[in-house]
């Protein structure tokens, strides 16, 4: 191969009697093509001549620098069978024969960023929506379907993976809970304690802190925390199995993926969610007790001996009979997000995101429609 | 010029994956311009040796040289500066599903290049697609709407963006119909020739081994049992060559 000629010349341009001849030289590679490009702008080729190219300085030459060329002169009105080559190496006109044959059509550019107008942007989000809401109805229908089924023909329980997500969603959720809950305890119980000393009613913080405890605070944040643990959990591993082509597996074995998948996490979370917010309001209670003993001066036998007489057993009650909705709630979001993921990583990211904050927002407005339904409870 | 001027260099690899010996002593230098097709049976550990030329996994022993350099004595950003010479395409593409085909094949020009100006690396990108062998439109299209075919394409032609030296195949033509897949040799031979392209590929497909490949090293129970053009290979007794050419003749 001849030396490569300096850098900075890359192509000069001689009109002689029989037309113009490009000289080549230098580099003609990916990493010098904006140099390339300034080269050949300043050549002030003439299309109506015939042109030769004339490669005898040439060092290195590839597909990007070759492309660069021909679509330069394309561009300018000389279209690569009108070029006259010489000096090119079997090598070079082979890769340019290469380039000028495969050189497809230009890309429209927005196309390519993929940028929408506002209109498109608002109709899309429009349509995804409606199109969210009736597959979410449909995703209810069939679950319902599923149990359905389930209910006259109990042998398609799938015991062992109920006991697993059991496990998962119940078993493994239990510290934290009672982590959370505990802490909750001890906040509401001190600030609640600061305000009551100022009446010197020590004593009705275990008023306040029972019911709201029992009746709001356990329910919820255990089921914003079962929201953010097991129904991303949920989404994140249905809808990796969905990337995997593991639920079309399924369909395919015959089977259903809401008996195998969904109905399971449904019974699990369904089941736990009850159990984990009385272990929540246990832990909360242990919590306001502590701080009763160590701040306001009320022993622990008293705290609890009054806890029985002002926290009525149906407001417990109330507070765990809420939770079974917000469980399915979270289980039904989780699952069909789960199902919707499409083959991509991305997707998943998304719809795990989707699913916290959706569940979370469900809960809560779920929380507020009790709320509004039961102000006062009948002890 | 075997040794100065080889692009690969293994030298007793040896590779132990989950308490196996994959590789126990595999030893190959491949020289500039040439075409290798690496064939085994599914297990022999050829995704795991391409892995190990690009620095993905370590080598439980032996050495791996790229363009005469240790893999293993490598600082960080020497290895970085090597990995703008060697593209590899993956066994399914693994192509960025958060972005568009053309955005994918921008983005090693974006990360190495970033004084290249937006329109002259949409210029290269068109021209990376098109020697791919993908259609014009398929530019602004998602991996996840392409098929497997497509996504192949797509891959190769990130693997090609930047120009490399090398380029490591893991079967570049499974996938693909026999028609796209003959038009792949012929894409990749013309490369090979006119950019003096080193490739290593792994592959099933027999037409592949006898239209491109220059010379065929065959892995069998974590050893080199023969490396040599196509035709010689095809000639050796062992058995495992003998039923691996013959099945394929009868089909």
């Amino acid at each position: 191969m001849p030396n490569p000629a300096p850098p900075e010349t890359c192509c000069r341009l001689e009109t002689g009697a029989e037309g113009q001849v490009l000289r080549l030289s230098g580099e003609w590679t990916l990493a010098r093509l904006a140099e390339l490009q300034t080269g050949l702008n300043t050549l002030g080729i003439d299309a109506r001549q015939p042109l030769r190219l004339h490669a005898s300085g040439l060092g290195i030459l590839d597909s990007a620098g070759a492309n660069h060329l021909i679509s330069h002169l394309d561009r300018l009105g000389i279209p690569f069978p009108r070029l006259h080559l010489s000096g090119f190496s079997a090598q070079e006109l082979a890769l340019l024969k290469l380039v000028a044959g495969r050189r497809g059509g230009v890309v429209e550019r927005s196309r390519r960023r993929g940028r929408r107008g506002l209109t498109q942007v608002v109709g899309w989000h429009a349509w995804e929506i409606a199109r969210g809401t009736r597959a979410g109805l449909a995703f209810i229908g069939q679950t319902s379907q599923a149990l359905g089924d389930l209910l006259r023909r109990p042998g398609l329980m799938r015991g062992r993976e109920l006991f697993v997500q059991l496990e998962m969603v119940g078993l493994r959720a239990i510290p934290i809970v009672m982590l959370m809950s505990y802490l909750i305890g001890v906040v509401f119980a001190y600030l609640l304690g600061i305000q009551m000393q100022k009446f010197s009613a020590n004593h009705l913080v275990v008023d306040g802190v029972g019911i709201g405890i029992a009746r709001e605070m356990a329910p919820l944040i255990t089921a914003v925390l079962m929201a953010g643990r097991s129904g991303a959990a949920f989404t994140a591993h249905l809808g990796a199995m969905k990337v995997n082509q593991e639920i079309d597996a399924i369909v395919t074995l015959g089977l259903s993926p809401f008996q195998v998948l969904v109905l399971p996490r449904l019974f699990a979370i369904v089941l736990m969610l009850p159990l984990l917010t009385f272990v929540a309001d246990v832990a909360g209670m242990i919590g306001a007790a502590h701080v009763a003993a160590w701040n306001l001066g009320i022993p622990a036998a008293s705290f609890y001996d009054r806890l029985q007489t002002v926290l009525p057993l149906n407001t417990v009650l109330f507070g765990l009979g809420k939770t079974p909705v917000f469980a399915a709630a979270i289980a039904l979001i989780a699952c069909h997000s789960g199902f919707t993921v499409q083959r991509d990583a991305r997707s998943v990211g998304l719809h795990t995101t989707s699913t916290v904050v959706r569940s979370i927002v469900a809960v809560i407005l779920i929380n507020a429609a009790f709320a509004v339904a039961y102000p006062e409870i009948e002890p | 010029m075997k040794d100065t001027a080889s692009v690969v260099d293994v030298v007793g690899l040896r590779t132990q994956l989950a308490g196996h010996w994959v590789h126990d002593g595999v030893s190959f230098a491949l020289r500039p311009g040439e075409v290798t097709a690496l064939i085994g049976g599914s297990g022999t550990g050829k995704t795991v040796l391409l892995n190990q030329l690009v620095g993905l996994l370590k080598p439980s022993g032996g050495q791996v040289k790229l363009f005469g350099q240790d893999l293993a004595k490598l600082s960080a950003g020497e290895l970085r500066r090597l990995r703008r010479r060697f593209g590899l395409l993956f066994q399914d593409g693994a192509l960025f599903s958060a972005m568009r085909v053309a955005e994918n094949v921008a983005t090693p020009l974006r990360e190495h290049m970033p004084w290249l100006p937006a329109r002259l690396r949409d210029e290269v990108v068109d021209l990376k697609l098109a020697l791919a062998g993908l259609p014009p439109d398929a530019a602004g299209k998602m991996p996840s709407e392409l098929s497997g075919g497509m996504r192949k394409r797509a891959a190769l032609a990130r693997a090609l963006a930047l120009e490399p030296d090398l380029l490591l195949l893991d079967e570049p033509t499974s996938g693909l119909d026999p028609i796209s897949a003959r038009e792949f040799d012929r894409t990749l031979r013309v490369l090979v020739d006119s950019l003096r392209l080193t490739v290593l590929f792994t592959t099933h497909d027999l037409e592949s081994l006898w239209g491109l490949a220059d010379r065929v090293i065959v892995l069998f129970e974590g050893k080199v049992i023969a490396d040599g053009p196509a035709r010689e290979v095809a000639q050796l007794p062992h058995e495992w060559i003998r039923s691996y050419f013959d099945t394929r003749t009868v089909e």
